[in-house]
């Protein structure tokens, strides 16, 4: 780990949380990490990537968390794949799943909602606004992602949201942020949770 | 009107019933009309006509064929919902217009027309709180900082969110996530 973190109460009791950070990779993987595990590591992560490979995540997000919790890790890379490398078990109760990237972001959105359920203490963690922004426009992303939120928060579950503070300008964060309940920002003169 | 009330009442909840023939167009805008302003239009022509922005679902006969009743350039400006009514042994699933099966259930076409309404009202208010969210992104970032003007904005976000969340959560996830990103072009139910 490579922050402690004392989140706060605005954090702790927050459903949907920014993250914001500069750069992107391993600085959103060691930030995500960190945070879940400072909230108290929960029994399921849903981890989601839009540009990095899924299965390589799955391997690094294993490493930074432990053998626990259970983590089933989505990914669109881009790259169509037989359907018996759709969705490929690992060890360590870890399940990576590639999207064909034909298919809309809607199939993503739909299903990351069927990961969550109530009865199980799930995060769900999404890197990264700033590559969905890439791919379909920052109007779109914006609107997916207040669906995405109401998925999180109907199922009981908890967001993280990671975002490139160095790629977008002020105006577009602050819009952004009117989408969450708290912000954890790091890597700047503010580092910590507010 | 305030603003935060003007900002959450998106619609009219019209629904335009479209059907060629007279006792079908007459049984569903009973059924209709117990919730929701209906026009009528017996053919193209009248619906079109009638098509304005009170609209937000309209209801065809899948027999008197989707094109004729409503042509596409309308149907892909879409501020609404189209559904067509369907013979049943069409089968209705897995399409981009939704379907109500003859013999209509009056349960059955309410529960439709209800979710379509609640997909539209969806629709226009998470548009209007990515405006509101734009202007106070610009206001609150700006150079001339203005408080007044960014705690009203504020405020009316959060009166927005409020229906917003209640709207979403109403939605299944196919439903919330096509709203969001726009109801792809899929084929039509073949024309009957």
């Amino acid at each position: 780990m490579t922050e402690n973190f004392d989140l706060g109460p605005a954090v702790a009791d927050a459903t949907n949380v920014l993250l914001v950070a500069p750069g992107v990779g391993d600085t959103a993987d060691r930030l995500c990490c960190d945070v879940l595990t400072a909230d108290g590591l929960p029994e399921h992560v849903v981890g989601v990537t839009i540009s990095d490979g899924p299965e390589e995540k799955a391997t690094r997000w294993r490493e930074l968390l432990g053998p626990a919790p259970s983590l089933s890790m989505l990914g669109i890379d881009g790259v169509t794949r037989s359907a018996a490398v759709q969705q490929a078990p690992t060890a360590d109760d870890t399940t990576v799943e590639y999207l064909d990237s034909s298919e809309p972001i809607r199939e993503l959105g739909e299903r990351i909602a069927t990961k969550i359920h109530r009865e199980t203490d799930t995060a769900v963690c999404f890197d990264s606004i700033t590559d969905l922004q890439e791919c379909m426009g920052r109007e779109t992303a914006f609107e997916f992602l207040h669906v995405l939120g109401s998925r999180v928060r109907a199922g009981g579950a908890t967001g993280y949201y990671y975002i490139d503070r160095t790629v977008h300008d002020e105006e577009t964060m602050t819009l952004y942020s009117t989408l969450f309940d708290a912000a954890i920002e790091v890597g700047s003169d503010t580092d910590g949770g507010n | 009107m305030s603003n935060a009330a003007f900002d959450i009442s998106v619609t009219d909840n019209v629904v335009l019933v479209c059907i060629d023939d007279d006792g079908c167009r007459q049984r569903v805008t009973a059924v209709l009309r117990e919730e929701w302003p209906v026009r009528t239009a017996i053919d193209s022509e009248a619906a079109l006509d009638s098509l304005d922005e009170a609209v937000s679902v309209v209801l065809v006969d899948a027999r008197d064929g989707i094109e004729q009743a409503i042509p596409r350039p309308q149907r892909d400006e879409r501020p609404f919902e189209l559904a067509a009514l369907v013979d049943e042994s069409i089968d209705g699933t897995d399409r981009a217009i939704e379907c109500v099966t003859k013999p209509i259930s009056p349960q059955t076409l309410r529960a439709t027309v209800e979710r379509l309404q609640r997909r539209v009202e969806y629709d226009q208010l998470l548009g209007r709180y990515y405006a509101v969210a734009s202007e106070y992104a610009a206001t609150a970032s700006g150079h001339k900082r203005e408080p007044e003007a960014v705690s009203e904005l504020k405020e009316r976000l959060s009166t927005m969110r409020t229906r917003l969340d209640e709207l979403a959560d109403g939605l299944d996830d196919h439903d919330a996530f096509s709203v969001a990103l726009g109801t792809p072009d899929e084929t039509e139910p073949p024309d009957e």
